[in-house]
């Protein structure tokens, strides 16, 4: 049986272990991150040129390397300036998807959709305007930090209640213990359903200009004569490979339900 | 068998075969045509040129239409002079007449050694000939002076062509004249234009000049013949020269590979005498353009440009329409470029340009393109920039460049609304403040290994310190435990300086268990070590320790007891087997405690 009793400094090596196996991981990564910033810092040189279609080729090989939510916002900003606006909705959005508290990526986003989509975006209330801009503060690198920064709290605590250091009364230490905790718990089930929209988000947004719509009624797939606003932000359902082979099924922000052409969306999750 | 012929029949028949043998030779003479081949000498130098002569003779006096077809003819040639000779002869008393066509190459070789003149395919009026096949060697230097030494000595006869050949080529050796060939560029790309002009330059008076060309064929080219009189005096090299631009090609590769320049020699013609010159050979080579970096929307440009765009009318009304300028300004192949398109903007149309070009003599050249633009409807539209890729034949890269983006505000025809405010172009087309820190592979915390090790380790530390602090805890609440853990220690400590005494065979091992064994009872029991063996025993009875254990220990404290008074008592064997009783001691003690 391990016991500190026994051997004391049985949890001092473990702790050095853990802690070299740490930092020795740090460095391994630093090298990529050199040549992923070089690589960066061309595309933006380009894209301050004005050398938009440069900056988004290098830019696109960087996604394939990092998700890192300022390399989308930049991507989108080109994909602006191109006048490209449904891939620039799409890039703010994975920017916001990443790390929901980029102000500027949010910021670029609503102005495109207030100029470019007419969409009749309804008035909300101070509270739930509120509640939006904590939740979208929140970010999962902000709730992850937050995490183990309360756990860190919860560890001091728990060393000065038990070691005595301190003449507190039973009351406040149990006060403080459980609120700590209940912050904890808060916090962790905020990340763990930031998580899960990070992970099973289902949003796709139209990048094709003159997107036809199709509807799916009666058990067959027919064109209507509407048409999509590019940039607009629809729900995956399903890909209607079996039926329509290039089509896939989709819902409105209204609920209703439509079909159009795989290669008029593209998913705002990033793989 | 009889045969019987009739008279008649015979006669005809005899007619027949008489007729036949009249008309033969006739036939053979229609097709009688010879056709013949000729080199003017059989060992040249490589400096030096000989003719090659294609005759063809008929016996009758048939017009000739003779087309010579050479493939991959192994030397460099001037197109041929061609002659035609008649000759009527009687001979037996029949006449006979013959005509020959000559055409005669001036051949150059290109390199030393044996030159294979293959059979030449040659069309006469429509049937195919070959001529005969030679070998000329070729020899580094030149012959001429040495032939024309041996001829004046050894044959007073020779031929006047072969004279007239040599005095022409011993002329063109002439320091006096020469041809300056001047390229643009020593090598291009596919589809990059560029010249080469023929100067001529002679010491002599200026007489009337002409030239012949070799075939160039497989380059798109054109070529632009300088008049005869447009003589200068010029200072080259020291020596005064009069000098002519004899021509120009403006050459536009098409394929990969290298551009001989066609070879001229140039006649001077003079009263009594005249003289060759002949133009130096010249390579240019055509590079394949590289396929790296290079756009689908490749405007074939190559060169250096710069771009520019302009707006005729920013505001307007829905019934007008404006134009959109495109300038492309720099030096390159201006009349390959293809146009650039606009990206079609919802609500306006986007016409195909119109094109007008300017090059100046320094190649600078202007390319204005001029797109008109209708509107639909009103509201306001992003005119968006418009990209030119080009080969920049300098830097050997793809460049892209772009024009300015354009707001174009189209106003209802029945408003008679102000102009849009500044404001408004800001907002809607305001460029976002890029993002230029650095970036990480991996932005998410809860993706990296290292924040999960760290959350990890800090939850360890605590786990670890609550169950640290229980078993202090413990320990302070549980005087018996601790008491017996720190009898435990009394006999652990015995166990350890036991092995000493073993070792030395000391007598004195059973004095120290004797008395460990009495401080660990004293320390279970809480009794005082001043009490005897046997009240101790019997308080270690009433401990938690099983009676067997404490039988065990009652016998071994007498027996030590009884060792103390035994005289002379060295056996190492018995110390060694009552080290190991009072070993299975301790190990039951330590058993029981847990």
């Amino acid at each position: 049986m391990f016991t500190f009793n026994n051997n004391p400094n049985k949890a001092k090596i473990i702790i050095i272990s853990i802690f070299i196996l740490f930092t020795t991981l740090i460095p391994l990564s630093k090298l990529t991150a050199n040549e992923l910033n070089l690589l960066f810092r061309q595309a933006n040189n380009f894209m301050q040129q004005g050398n938009y279609y440069d900056a988004i080729k290098i830019y696109q090989e960087l996604e394939k390397k990092s998700n890192d939510t300022n390399l989308y916002y930049n991507i989108g900003n080109c994909y602006s300036q191109i006048d490209e606006q449904g891939y620039a909705v799409l890039y703010y959005k994975r920017a916001l998807l990443i790390d929901s508290s980029n102000s500027l990526a949010r910021k670029a986003l609503e102005q495109i959709e207030s100029n470019i989509i007419s969409l009749s975006l309804a008035e909300k209330s101070f509270t739930n305007r509120l509640i939006f801009s904590v939740y979208n503060w929140l970010s999962i690198n902000r709730l992850a930090i937050i995490i183990f920064v309360l756990l860190l709290i919860l560890g001091i605590l728990i060393y000065i209640f038990l070691s005595h250091k301190l003449a507190i009364s039973i009351f406040a230490k149990r006060f403080y213990l459980t609120l700590n905790i209940f912050l904890l718990l808060l916090f962790i089930v905020i990340s763990l359903s930031k998580l899960s929209g990070y992970l099973t988000n289902q949003e796709a947004v139209v990048i094709k200009k003159n997107t036809v719509i199709h509807k799916d009624e009666d058990g067959r797939i027919y064109s209507t004569n509407k048409k999509l606003q590019l940039g607009l932000t629809l729900k995956y359902l399903s890909s209607l490979e079996e039926r329509k082979p290039g089509y896939s099924l989709l819902a409105l922000p209204n609920g209703e339900i439509i079909a159009i052409e795989n290669d008029s969306f593209q998913k705002v999750a990033v793989d | 068998m009889q045969v019987v012929f009739n008279h008649s029949k015979l006669s005809f028949i005899i007619f027949l075969i008489i007729i036949s043998f009249v008309m033969i030779p006739l036939q053979v003479r229609a097709e009688d045509i010879k056709v013949v081949s000729s080199v003017s000498a059989d060992k040249i130098g490589i400096e030096d040129a000989f003719y090659y002569t294609i005759s063809v003779e008929t016996d009758s006096n048939q017009q000739l239409d003779v087309d010579v077809k050479f493939d991959d003819f192994p030397a460099d040639y001037l197109r041929p002079s061609i002659s035609t000779s008649m000759s009527t002869s009687f001979m037996n008393g029949r006449m006979s007449s013959s005509r020959t066509q000559s055409h005669k190459y001036t051949v150059y070789p290109r390199q030393e050694g044996i030159l294979n003149i293959p059979q030449v395919k040659v069309d006469v009026n429509g049937k195919n000939y070959l001529t005969q096949s030679h070998k000329v060697e070729v020899v580094a230097g030149s012959l001429r002076s040495q032939s024309q030494s041996n001829r004046r000595s050894s044959s007073p006869f020779s031929s006047f062509f072969d004279s007239d050949f040599d005095d022409r080529l011993n002329q063109s050796r002439n320091t006096n004249s020469f041809v300056e060939v001047e390229v643009s560029k020593d090598s291009v790309y596919i589809g990059q234009d560029f010249s080469a002009k023929y100067t001529y330059y002679t010491t002599n008076n200026r007489y009337n000049i002409s030239y012949d060309m070799e075939t160039f064929e497989g380059y798109g080219h054109e070529s632009r013949p300088k008049d005869n009189e447009n003589w200068q005096l010029v200072n080259y090299k020291g020596k005064r020269y009069y000098k002519i631009e004899i021509t120009t090609f403006n050459i536009s590769p098409q394929q990969a590979g290298i551009i001989k320049l066609p070879l001229i020699i140039v006649n001077e013609s003079r009263f009594l005498n005249s003289s060759t010159t002949k133009s130096p050979t010249k390579n240019i080579k055509v590079k394949e353009l590289p396929n790296k970096g290079k756009s689908i929307d490749f405007s074939n440009a190559i060169g250096r440009f710069t771009v520019k765009s302009e707006l005729d009318q920013s505001v307007m009304y829905e019934n007008q329409q404006t134009k959109l300028i495109l300038s492309i300004k720099g030096k390159g192949n201006f009349s390959k470029i293809l146009y650039p398109t606009i990206k079609q903007v919802d609500g306006l149309e986007i016409l195909k340009p119109k094109a007008s070009l300017d090059i100046e003599d320094n190649g600078q050249g202007t390319l204005i393109l001029i797109y008109d633009i209708i509107p639909f409807e009103s509201g306001k539209f992003k005119i968006p920039q418009v990209s030119f890729n080009y080969f920049d034949d300098e830097l050997g890269q793809y460049k892209t460049i772009y024009s300015e983006s354009h707001l174009l505000t189209v106003k209802n025809s029945s408003s008679s609304d102000p102009d849009i405010s500044s404001n408004d172009y800001n907002v809607f087309f305001t460029r976002n403040k890029p993002y230029l820190g650095n970036i990480t592979q991996e932005y998410l915390l809860t993706n990296k290994l290292s924040y999960w090790l760290g959350l990890s380790l800090l939850i360890a530390i605590i786990i670890a310190y609550l169950v640290f602090s229980r078993i202090q805890t413990k320990r302070m609440s549980n005087i018996g435990y601790v008491r017996r853990k720190e009898a435990l220690a009394i006999l652990k400590k015995a166990i350890e300086e036991s092995k000493e005494y073993v070792k030395n065979k000391d007598i004195m091992f059973y004095t120290n268990a004797q008395n460990n064994l009495l401080k660990f009872i004293a320390k279970v029991t809480r009794a005082s070590l001043q009490e005897s063996q046997q009240e101790l025993i019997k308080e270690l009875e009433k401990s938690k320790v099983n009676n067997v254990t404490v039988a065990k220990i009652n016998s071994f404290l007498t027996y030590c007891e009884q060792i103390k008074y035994r005289p002379n008592f060295e056996s190492s064997e018995n110390i060694l087997n009552d080290f190991e009783k009072f070993q299975d001691i301790y190990n039951e003690i330590r058993n029981s405690q847990g």
